[in-house]
């Protein structure tokens, strides 16, 4: 963890209003997009986002919190969040997507196709593993580096990638029939 | 191989967006670039689905409000008073001025205190934290770290403050299962694994059977269980390692795999059969090579059983194969290598040339020469005391049957090495053989279930026809009427037998990744997730429980018919 990050920290320990502001302001939106892959609706995405952040200042005010890596704990926690909604809501799925997302072209046909890998995608993310979901949902949707991953998850970068694979690999697999199909 | 792929599609994941095309190591495999490339294809259908619907200004703006009011509302953390030291300082001064004048020494300069605590708690920690934490740090680390060798010698320590062989027999359990994660994660690293951190698990599993058959049957169990569970652990754990790496390291893991599989039969065999357990493990048994897996490396050294100087002994063979047929899948008992072995010198009336053309499935009675398959007296190193075919041919699988060495004597005295105590109605099989045996009983015309099966044992089939042919028997008679003798009638199973490959049975069954939905919410607030892939794992738990009828029963040549895995 380099001086910046520490001194950072120091202050957001201290409770220093304006630092807690700026880093409210540049992982709120991660956070947020991070947690919308996974609950597929805005007023939740925004209702868990702010429960980050909520637990976030009650740790500090009880001198706990993150030590080194605070885009880690601030991830792990929204994970352990998106967990206990769907143990509130009694859901199954641990990474359902939206089918109405939206592709950056807005061509109907592209729209519709978009609609069809989106249900088929979140059918094969469902029979991975929660770690490779994890990794998924963290690498390619909230565009994490693998040390961050790693650093959420709790686990070596070497392991990161290896799960990495796996779950392209699994997706890959799933995903062929369907596409073959269409 | 497979983890430079998982590298190089690491390293194309990250230049997918960028302007570099994706560069492959020269001389890839074409069949390795088209599943990069299907990869690539599955990560940018996940690169399309990015976008994400954002909520209104309004609403971000409010949320930041939010936030910040709630921190508003929090209270301030608390100015604390001066350090302990401090005040001590302070009074110590305030109280003893003439006594402390150092302390009320005015300095010219003005010190900091804060620097000076730290200095200060530093000291200390080096001091008396140092140890503590190196022995953290040396608790999680690898064979291949500097701080290897003290968490071997924490280890010992801890096993020299366990006074109750329980604790100590758990220690050894622990400590093995620690050995295979260490294995695994080297291998996952990439690093060497040596040949010392297979033997450690060997030796920890070897002590931990040693020590439980001699506890109270209760803990002996719960040990056993405790064994299993860890075995299924463990196994799993390395079935999912080998899926990620290729090489010399996938071979090591395959031989714990292996190792752990044997392992969890042996301790399934403890758990229906405690008093054979213990007379394998126990004190009793005689000293040998530890547990092995069958093995995937090299042959190791031939290891001639002792002399067997009684007519009731039987050196190089189990009467109750029910007993021993567990132990020889991958190896017998623990006194039994995989490898070859040449059968000792057995002099004794009982004693029967080695050899057994059903007992040879993976590692044939390399001592036992042609010309040694006279019947009749055997007193060469060839020899091998009278044994049951049936069981011979499960027990020589993966090791042969003349590298055993029984525990103890089974009928009257047996002082040799390799005796072989048995439950009364083998023994009682064995004296009836014995006793109708003489040097020539193979040649007689009128042979019997009971020397046919001894004479089956014979390593070359042709001679034993051949000598047969004259008393009107063949090979396949001989193994039917063993069969028929045991009353299991199961005729192919002499040579099926028990799957010496079971462990590989379970290797299959958690591997698939894709396979396992566990839902994530299940894990509740686990910051790590963890991986559930172990759920689907079959572990390696025997289900040859018939082969482990510690009864005994009639284990003449029950077929090796266990349903070993």
């Amino acid at each position: 963890m380099n001086h910046q990050e520490q001194a950072r920290l120091q202050r957001a320990r201290a409770f220093d209003r304006a630092e807690l502001a700026t880093i409210y302001d540049e992982y709120s939106p991660l956070l947020y997009r991070y947690i919308y892959r996974q609950v597929g609706e805005v007023e939740t995405a925004r209702d868990v986002t702010a429960q980050v952040f909520e637990r976030f200042l009650q740790t500090l005010r009880q001198g706990h919190g993150p030590d080194q890596q605070l885009k880690a704990w601030l991830y792990r926690t929204a994970h352990n969040l998106v967990i206990d909604h769907y143990r509130r809501q009694q859901h199954r799925q641990h990474l359902p997507l939206d089918e109405a997302l939206v592709d950056a072209a807005d061509d109907p046909v592209s729209r519709a196709e978009t609609r069809l890998t989106a249900a088929d995608l979140r059918s094969a993310l469902q029979q991975l593993t929660p770690d490779q979901q994890q990794v998924i949902a963290l690498k390619f949707l909230g565009q994490l580096s693998n040390a961050e991953v790693a650093a959420v998850l709790d686990k070596p970068v070497g392991a990161v990638k290896s799960l990495q694979h796996r779950a392209l690999a699994a997706l890959q697999r799933q995903l062929v029939p369907l596409e073959e199909t269409v | 191989m497979k983890s430079s792929f998982i590298d190089i599609l690491d390293q194309a994941l990250e230049q997918r967006h960028t302007e570099q095309p994706v560069s492959l190591p020269p001389g890839d495999d074409p069949a390795q670039t088209e599943t990069l490339a299907a990869l690539l294809q599955t990560a940018a259908a996940l690169d399309r689905l990015q976008p994400v619907e954002l909520p209104s200004p309004e609403s971000r703006e409010a949320d930041r409000a939010a936030f910040l009011a709630q921190l508003d509302q929090l209270p301030r953390p608390q100015a604390v008073s001066a350090s302990p030291l401090e005040r001590l300082k302070g009074w110590l001064v305030h109280h003893l001025p003439n006594q402390l004048p150092s302390l009320s020494y005015q300095r010219k300069e003005q010190v900091s205190m804060f620097p000076l605590m730290i200095k200060a708690a530093l000291a200390f920690t080096l001091i008396f934290g140092s140890m503590g934490g190196t022995a953290v740090l040396a608790a999680n680390s690898l064979p291949d770290s500097p701080l290897y060798p003290l968490k071997m010698t924490l280890e010992q320590a801890r096993l020299g403050l366990a006074d109750a062989p329980a604790d100590q027999a758990a220690l050894h359990l622990a400590f093995a299962q620690e050995r295979t994660q260490e294995m695994e994660q080297l291998a996952l690293r990439g690093g060497s694994l040596e040949e010392a951190g297979f033997t450690a698990l060997q030796r920890h599993l070897n002590a931990a059977f040693s020590l439980a058959a001699e506890l109270p049957e209760t803990a002996m169990l719960g040990l056993l269980s405790q064994t299993q569970q860890m075995v299924q652990s463990q196994t799993e754990l390395l079935t999912q390692a080998q899926s990620e790496i290729s090489g010399p390291q996938l071979a090591s893991l395959q031989q714990a795999s292996q190792l752990l599989n044997q392992v969890g039969q042996e301790a399934e065999a403890g758990l229906q059969d405690p008093l054979a357990f213990r007379l394998r493990h126990g004190p009793a048994a005689p000293v040998g090579p530890p547990l092995s897996p069958a093995t995937v490396t090299p042959t190791p050294p031939v290891t001639p059983p002792g002399p067997c100087q009684d007519a009731d002994c039987q050196p190089a063979g189990d009467q109750n194969q029910n007993q021993h047929q567990n132990q020889h899948q991958n190896g017998p008992r623990s006194t039994i290598t995989p490898a070859t072995t040449r059968p000792g010198p057995c002099d004794g009336d009982g004693c029967e040339p080695a050899g057994d053309k059903n007992q040879h499935q993976n590692g044939p009675r390399a001592s036992v020469s042609p010309a040694a398959t006279q019947t009749g007296s055997c007193d060469g190193d060839d020899c091998e005391p009278a044994g049951n075919q049936n069981q011979d041919q499960n027990q020589n699988r993966n090791g042969p049957q003349s590298t055993v060495t029984p525990a103890a004597t089974q009928t009257g005295a047996c002082d040799g090495d390799d005796c072989d105590q048995l439950p009364d109605q083998d023994q009682d099989r064995d004296r009836d053989r014995d006793q109708s045996q003489d040097q020539d009983r193979d040649q007689s015309q009128d042979h019997d279930p009971e020397q046919d099966q001894d004479r089956d044992q014979d390593q070359t089939q042709d001679q034993d026809r051949d000598q047969d042919q004259s008393q009107d028997h063949d090979p396949e008679q001989d193994r039917d009427r063993d069969q028929d003798q045991d009353g299991s009638g199961s005729g192919p199973a002499d040579d099926s037998g028990n799957d010496e490959n079971g462990g590989e049975a379970n290797e299959d069954s958690g591997n698939d990744d894709s396979a396992n939905d566990s839902g994530g919410s299940d894990r509740g607030n686990s910051d790590s997730g963890g991986d559930t892939d172990n759920d689907s794992s079959t572990g390696s738990d025997s289900s040859g429980g018939d082969n482990s009828n510690g009864g005994g029963g009639d284990s003449g040549g029950s077929g090796g018919g266990g349903g070993k895995k």
